[in-house]
């Protein structure tokens, strides 16, 4: 019976434990992945829609980047293999030139999306992040989806993937960088300079 | 052509297609493309096109509202007549209800909607599903087959290049006589056959163009914005950028 007893407290301990921790282990659920979504889909939203200057676009578009998306994990993916033969500066460098090229091509292409109404529709767990569904309804009655990948490996929740009808930004990247260091006869240093001007 | 000598092209191609189809093992989500060479071809030509006559267009597109009305109506008229194409495809890809709203959906626009001229049938709330002989093939279980790029018409897989074949015989255009008149003011709106949105996205379209490797963007384009059109993007698209390259 003593024994009995003493078990059962024990399990009640570890078990009250858990519970007090539990929210700090999982740091990313389904709900603050919605959130994150919901404000960048927002930033992006009104930034499109102010009548700025493609210029002032493009800095807004940055920022955007900078708050919501892991730039340094998509910048590696899209530099791809050639990451490791790159010196630790040239990785640091080309990361930030590559969130500013990101934030003008995306910038000017978001501009597709001007007038439309953009509904982040919610999120759902997928095996190792959040994939969350956000929907472009266009005056014409047409729709486009649009799915955000979501994960907190990076220390804090960002988007590490956008997916617009489909289309998969990070494959996309991969080919872009890869064609453009290809160009540049692999030479990194070229390559930033080529992507900072574009 | 006669409807005829679709079917039979037709009919051989699917035979080819089903014995190439086997060969090839691939991994979700990538591409066959083994005639990549002769692709780039109708590529350099499709880009030509493209900043000699569709690029300026866009642009000007986007910033007259006049030209913009235009458009819708091109549009409408287009999608009036591809219906017959949609109502018999969602037959044969057993949606019976669907055909049926299609159908009644063309009856409509073509006699109160002047032509397709207006398109009061999604007014009145009967919307018309759009799809094609692709799609039917899609849900048939055929294979995607390798990717081809075709002069004017853009890029596409296999089976939809097939597809499109058969489709010429439910296209009104061919009966009446005008598959190249309006497939011109269509390639002004459509540029690459990829999508139904250019127009919409002629900022991601003039992106493509601006790459590195245009070839290769718009081979993603078109494939992935197809696959996702046939519903079957959702299991392949995660690339994990966190895991040690």
């Amino acid at each position: 019976m003593h024994v009995l007893r003493r078990f059962y407290l024990r399990v009640m301990g570890v078990a009250l434990s858990l519970l007090l921790v539990a929210p700090d282990v999982r740091a990313l659920d389904s709900q603050q992945a919605d959130a994150l979504i919901q404000n960048a889909v927002n930033d992006v939203y009104t930034s499109i829609n102010s009548g700025k200057s493609d210029q002032e676009l493009y800095v807004d578009f940055e920022n955007i980047f900078s708050r919501y998306a892991d730039v340094e994990a998509i910048a590696r993916s899209a530099l791809g293999p050639a990451v490791r033969s790159a010196t630790p500066e040239q990785v640091d460098l080309f990361i930030v030139t590559y969130r500013g090229y990101l934030a003008r091509k995306y910038g000017r292409q978001f501009r597709d999306l001007i007038g439309a109404d953009i509904i982040v529709e919610g999120a759902r767990e997928r095996k190792s992040y959040y994939e969350v569904l956000s929907k472009i309804k266009f005056s014409d009655g047409s729709v486009w989806d649009i799915l955000w990948h979501v994960s907190d490996k990076s220390g804090t929740n960002l988007f590490f993937n956008i997916i617009i009808t489909g289309i998969n930004m990070l494959s996309s990247e991969r080919i872009e960088v890869g064609a453009r260091l290809e160009r540049n006869g692999g030479n990194i240093d070229a390559l930033i300079e080529e992507l900072a001007k574009s | 052509m006669t409807i005829k000598t679709h079917l039979v092209i037709a009919l051989f191609s699917l035979t080819a297609l089903s014995a190439c189809s086997e060969g090839t093992v691939l991994v979700p989500g990538e591409i066959a493309d083994p005639d990549e060479s002769k692709n780039r071809q109708a590529h350099e030509f499709n880009k030509f096109i493209y900043e000699s006559f569709a690029r300026r267009q866009q642009e000007k597109q986007e910033t007259s509202p006049n030209k913009k009305n235009i458009s819708n109506i091109v549009g409408n008229i287009v999608s009036n007549i591809e219906a017959p194409r949609g109502a018999v495809n969602n037959l044969l890809q057993g949606r019976p209800q669907e055909a049926a709203q299609t159908a009644l959906s063309f009856a409509i626009n073509t006699t109160i909607g002047l032509g397709g001229i207006f398109d009061v049938a999604s007014k009145a709330q009967i919307n018309r599903r759009s799809t094609d002989f692709g799609e039917t093939l899609y849900v048939w279980g055929v294979g995607e087959g390798r990717y081809v790029e075709l002069p004017v018409i853009g890029g596409v897989t296999e089976r939809d290049a097939l597809g499109k074949v058969i489709d010429l015989g439910l296209d009104p255009r061919v009966y009446l006589g005008l598959p190249l008149g309006f497939s011109i003011a269509r390639l002004g709106l459509k540029i690459t056959n990829s999508t139904m949105k250019v127009g919409k996205n002629s900022n991601t379209v003039a992106a493509i163009f601006d790459s590195a490797d245009s070839y290769s963007q718009a081979r993603l384009y078109a494939v992935q914005s197809r696959r996702h059109e046939l519903g079957q993007t959702q299991t392949y698209n995660f690339i994990d950028p966190y895991k040690e390259e």
